[in-house]
């Protein structure tokens, strides 16, 4: 009956391999979600494998059974994959106004200034990804998108040539609204490191990273009907705090609630 | 903001995020590592990611065609040879426990389900190892946990579940060796003195006998506090069949089964009884990571056996 820190290779390779099909059902799901290609599927395929077994099973050896075996490998696969993809297109981060707009936004946003599409092409893919949005809504969403350093130049012109293109918002409105939102922002930030763990964590999940409340209510393993009115009650500490803070009040409750929106 | 190299904000390891989605972290540790999420986007990211694709494991994703001709062909063959039988040496288990505390007979019948493979002389050490007959737990003099009622059950019922499944395999010296086992477990006289009664009488004991031990035994320190006698036979049965991992183990730990819906009820029962005395906190926590645990193949019940010896060491200390 030996610990994981005192099992010897024998066994750790006898779990790895115990485990390889269920190993291997996890990675064809991540490559499903992530939509790899074939080459970078294998190429990472085989690179976690080797993660896996490297340095006598470390990654098993390390496991300490505070959770089930799967789940684990599920966790460290996950990361796996994130410092694959870190090392195959470099650190990206999404901007912050591309993670308020949503997951379609975010998307043009890799597209354009990560994978270096034009706005026409990368609105033809997200079109393919989001039938129910048409082209127009999302050219216009691409041109709200802060404009951010890459290889190529956005072929801006050949999107206001063409009779459908969106109104693109000038500097002095768009700046202002940017302006407004990194100062609640802050001000946000340094509210919810007030808060107790939990009630910060739902509020990153709702309102930075847009979860639906199923997901966060899976995840945190907490009743669902019983988070919409402490999500409501959190919206309402976070407008008071911030008026409290002398921000706009108007400005703020348009903000918050667009977030909560999704 | 530009798309150059940024270090890396995380700061959980695989192992928290684990925990926290299978639910399995005290409420301290809860709060640590939520701490830590509040704090890094890519830890929030991470756990996000994980908690979906679980999601679509558990539901039965199969990644490839092959990998779902093999789960469908040892599904067929799980279920002609061995989920009837299995069943059928469930039955009385299968009848008694739906009540909310599981009475002694019917988990002896959960012990007389461990499926053993082939029967006879040295069927025991052949299915579930050499050292099948080892407590777990030390036995030197001055053993400070035979002082907790509690421990003394639970220690009670794993030697019951041995001589269930030693008389399952068939196996008279293993059916002796068990019997010897609990009589060293049971602590108190009159708890001693039933056991060395059926001892006397010889191998093999009669089911009706053994049934009315385990009752006896369940009872010894009080019938409030049975539900630690159930545990312990619970977590012997649940180690050896693990511990052995044939096919049939995957009935055994099917979420459905009778086996998981009676873990789920000791659990909450145990939680209630070791309320404010902070009894086996390491024993539930290990439960509670077992009852998480999905099982779809033979390769998920192996990994269980460590964590159900973990179990047993910590109910028996």
């Amino acid at each position: 009956m030996s610990s994981p820190s005192t099992s010897n290779s024998a066994d750790l390779e006898q779990t790895f391999l115990a485990h390889l099909p269920q190993i291997e059902r996890i990675i064809a799901l991540q490559v499903r979600r992530h939509r790899l290609g074939k080459t970078d599927a294998e190429e990472f395929e085989s690179w976690a494998k080797e993660q896996l077994i490297d340095n006598d099973y470390a990654v098993l050896r390390k496991f300490g059974y505070r959770s089930s075996l799967t789940t684990y490998l599920t966790t460290v696969l996950v990361r796996l994959l994130s410092d694959f993809l870190n090392k195959q297109w470099g650190r990206w981060r999404p901007s912050a106004a591309a993670t308020r707009a949503g997951p379609v936004a975010l998307q043009l946003e890799k597209l354009i200034y990560r994978d270096g599409l034009t706005i026409r092409e990368a609105v033809t893919a997200a079109h393919s990804a989001h039938p129910e949005l048409d082209e127009r809504t999302l050219s216009r969403m691409a041109a709200r998108l802060p404009r951010r350093d890459r290889r190529e130049e956005v072929d801006l012109d050949a999107v206001v040539r063409s009779k459908d293109a969106p109104t693109v918002e000038h500097g002095s409105a768009a700046a202002e609204r940017e302006a407004l939102w990194q100062m609640v922002e802050e001000a946000l930030r340094s509210v919810v490191s007030d808060l107790p763990p939990e009630d910060a964590v739902i509020v990153r999940m709702r309102f930075w990273k847009c979860w639906s409340i199923a997901k966060i209510s899976r995840v945190l393993r907490l009743d669902q009907p019983a988070l919409y009115p402490r999500i409501d009650q959190m919206k309402a500490r976070l407008r008071a705090a911030l008026e409290q803070r002398g921000i706009n009040q108007a400005g703020v409750a348009e903000l918050i609630d667009g977030l909560d929106t999704r | 903001m530009s798309n150059e190299t940024a270090p890396v904000n995380r700061i959980a390891s695989p192992e928290d995020l684990a925990a926290l989605i299978d639910g399995t972290l005290s409420p301290s540790e809860r709060d640590r590592v939520l701490r830590v999420l509040a704090q890094s986007d890519e830890d929030l990211a991470e756990l996000g990611e994980a908690s979906a694709i679980l999601q679509e494991l558990q539901q039965g994703y199969r990644a490839t065609p092959a990998a779902r001709r093999r789960w469908e062909r040892w599904s067929r063959w799980r279920t002609a040879f061995v989920v009837v039988p299995a069943l059928a040496a469930a039955g009385v288990a299968g009848v008694l426990i739906t009540r909310s505390e599981p009475r002694a007979s019917s988990m002896v019948g959960l012990a007389r389900a461990v499926p053993v493979g082939h029967t006879g002389p040295q069927s025991m050490a052949d299915a579930f190892g050499a050292d099948w007959v080892n407590p777990g737990w030390p036995e030197a003099r001055g053993d400070g946990a035979v002082n907790r009622p509690s421990t003394r059950l639970f220690r009670m019922g794993v030697q019951l579940a041995k001589l269930e499944v030693a008389h399952s395999a068939a196996d008279t010296s293993a059916m002796r060796l068990a019997v010897v086992a609990l009589r060293t477990a049971a602590a108190t006289t009159s708890a001693r003195a039933r056991v060395m009664a059926v001892e006397a009488r010889g191998m093999p004991v009669a089911a009706a006998d053994r049934t009315t031990l385990a009752n006896a035994l369940r009872v010894s320190e009080g019938a409030e506090i049975g539900v630690w006698f159930d545990l312990g036979v619970w977590c012997e049965s649940a180690r050896l069949t693990a511990t052995n991992a044939t096919p049939a183990a995957t009935v055994f730990f099917r979420p459905s089964g009778i086996a998981m819906s009676t873990l789920d009820n000791l659990i909450e029962a145990s939680q209630r009884n070791a309320s404010g005395r902070g009894e086996h906190e390491d024993l539930i926590a290990a439960l509670r990571v077992v009852a998480a645990h999905p099982v779809a193949s033979a390769s998920d019940v192996s990994s269980l056996s460590s964590l159900l010896n973990t179990a047993v060491q910590a109910g028996g200390r």
